[in-house]
């Protein structure tokens, strides 16, 4: 009980570094795990209190914004679509050309088969899997690290101390990265340093034996793999090779080696 | 007998265990923003704006640069709207983080950091009258600001102007003033608390 209410403090102590973002991203990531494991009367009184810090206006200014502000917010956002658009452009000719191919390849009552056969193989492991005794401790491992308000410590020393020179480093620029598709599970975190090259890929909680790529689109067009890792524990995670030429413009996402299931 | 076992799935489970809410209005205009829908940006802009702007004007201290960074972070709104979960945070919740993000990015990638006296001192000059009136309100809620940082016990002020105003890492404050890193997670968290409790004590009493 007493070791409860000790983790429920420094939660809610998480919760306040969180609304004021000063957790880091990798903190911010386990502080959500963290928040996702407690129970729905925690929930809502992390949720009802970090509204009420985003709301309370009692130490701000009472300067009021321009009336021509709103119209270059509404500019600013359409020109950074525009831009994304054109960014994404490869990329999207990537996937293309691979639905390209599979409808050249055509179908059959065996692929049928097959296909069917395969999706029955694969609910029977989805339901297995949720099952897995090792999943929950993965999971109980991320939220412990939640728990301990030196989480980054602890982080550093899973995955090495590389980590360190790209966490908390105001010249790293930090991608966050989803599933495009499917549940919430797993984070992937990449890391660029803009002023001196190099970087840092890092992944909690991904489903074991995964294999991602991490994929680089750069200011030109060009695609280039950056990192590839290994899901074998609950946060993996190693440094990389980028030139910081290669930065400026830089797009960042990742696929899975096997699946080809799309991140971004 | 069902009722409760479900009040006791959702205790232990949590409400993240739950369907995405997509009927939410919230969750719903963020979908729209998402796929750029500028009406939508347009609601976002009306409802937050000027939440974002008193808090960029408060770290960044000038009108152009608030401006900038108004902008800047509805950029990032519009490129994060997609990851809006209402079962995890309220709508203002999500802006006002992603606003503090984005400015203590701001402060930080800046070669030379604000100093910790710097709100003290916007204060003296608004009392010699050398800034123009709107500077001189600013100021003003700032010296409010400033007020109830001295309030705080030494150690909570020295973190909470080191991290949130100075954009110094929990790490490099930890290394500065030679206290453990949970320590100093504390005593941010613990004044930052305060500092609410005291605006809020200051507004009733207005």
């Amino acid at each position: 009980m007493a070791n409860e209410i000790h983790n429920y403090k420094q939660l809610i102590e998480l919760a306040v570094l969180d609304a004021h973002g000063l957790l880091d991203p990798i903190e911010s990531d386990v502080f959500t795990r963290s928040f996702h494991d407690a129970p729905a009367s925690i929930q809502d009184e992390i949720i009802q209190m970090q509204r009420d810090f985003a709301l309370d206006d009692s130490l701000l200014p009472s300067d009021v914004p321009n009336s021509s502000l709103k119209k270059q917010v509404l500019h600013a956002v359409a020109e950074a679509a525009d831009q994304e658009a054109r960014r994404l452009a490869p990329l999207a000719l990537i996937g293309a050309r691979a639905s390209a191919m599979r409808g050249k390849l055509g179908t059959s009552k065996q692929t049928y088969f097959w296909r069917t056969a395969a999706l029955i193989l694969f609910g029977v492991a989805v339901v297995l899997g949720i099952m897995a005794v090792e999943s929950n401790q993965r999971a109980t491992r991320v939220a412990q690290i939640a728990m301990n308000l030196n989480a980054t410590s602890t982080i550093t020393n899973t995955v090495g101390p590389d980590f360190n020179l790209f966490i908390d480093n105001p010249y790293c620029h930090v991608t966050r990265l989803e599933r495009e598709y499917g549940n919430n599970d797993g984070y992937i975190r990449v890391a660029v340093n803009e002023r001196f090259g190099g970087g840092y890929v890092i992944g909690l909680d991904l489903l074991d034996g995964e294999e991602i790529i991490i994929q680089g689109t750069t200011a030109d067009g060009e695609v280039i793999e950056l990192a590839r890792i290994n899901a074998d524990g609950s946060i993996v995670g190693h440094s990389f090779d980028i030139a910081k030429e290669l930065i400026p413009g830089l797009t960042i996402a990742a696929v899975d080696a096997n699946t080809g299931k799309r991140w971004i | 007998m069902f009722g409760f076992c479900t009040v006791l799935y959702f205790n232990i489970r949590g409400r993240v265990g739950e369907d995405l809410p997509t009927q939410e209005p919230d969750y719903r205009l963020m979908r729209r923003v998402a796929i750029g829908e500028e009406d939508a940006i347009a609601e976002l802009y009306d409802r937050f704006g000027a939440l974002v702007y008193k808090l960029s004007i408060q770290f960044l201290s000038n009108n152009s640069a608030a401006e900038d960074a108004v902008q800047e972070v509805f950029v990032r709104l519009w490129k994060t709207a997609d990851r809006f979960d209402p079962r995890k945070a309220k709508l203002v919740t999500w802006v006002m983080l992603i606003t503090r993000r984005h400015l203590i990015d701001c402060i930080r990638r800046k070669t030379v950091r604000p100093k910790s006296h710097e709100l003290n001192e916007q204060h003296q000059l608004s009392a010699t009258g050398e800034q123009n009136t709107s500077n001189i309100v600013t100021q003003e809620r700032n010296a409010a600001l400033w007020q109830a940082l001295q309030a705080l016990p030494e150690m909570q002020r020295t973190v909470i102007e080191r991290a949130y105003f100075q954009g110094f890492t929990l790490r490099e404050v930890s290394l500065q003033i030679e206290a453990p890193l949970g320590t100093v997670k504390s005593a941010l968290s613990r004044g930052l608390l305060r500092l609410r409790e005291h605006g809020l004590k200051d507004s009733s009493a207005l």
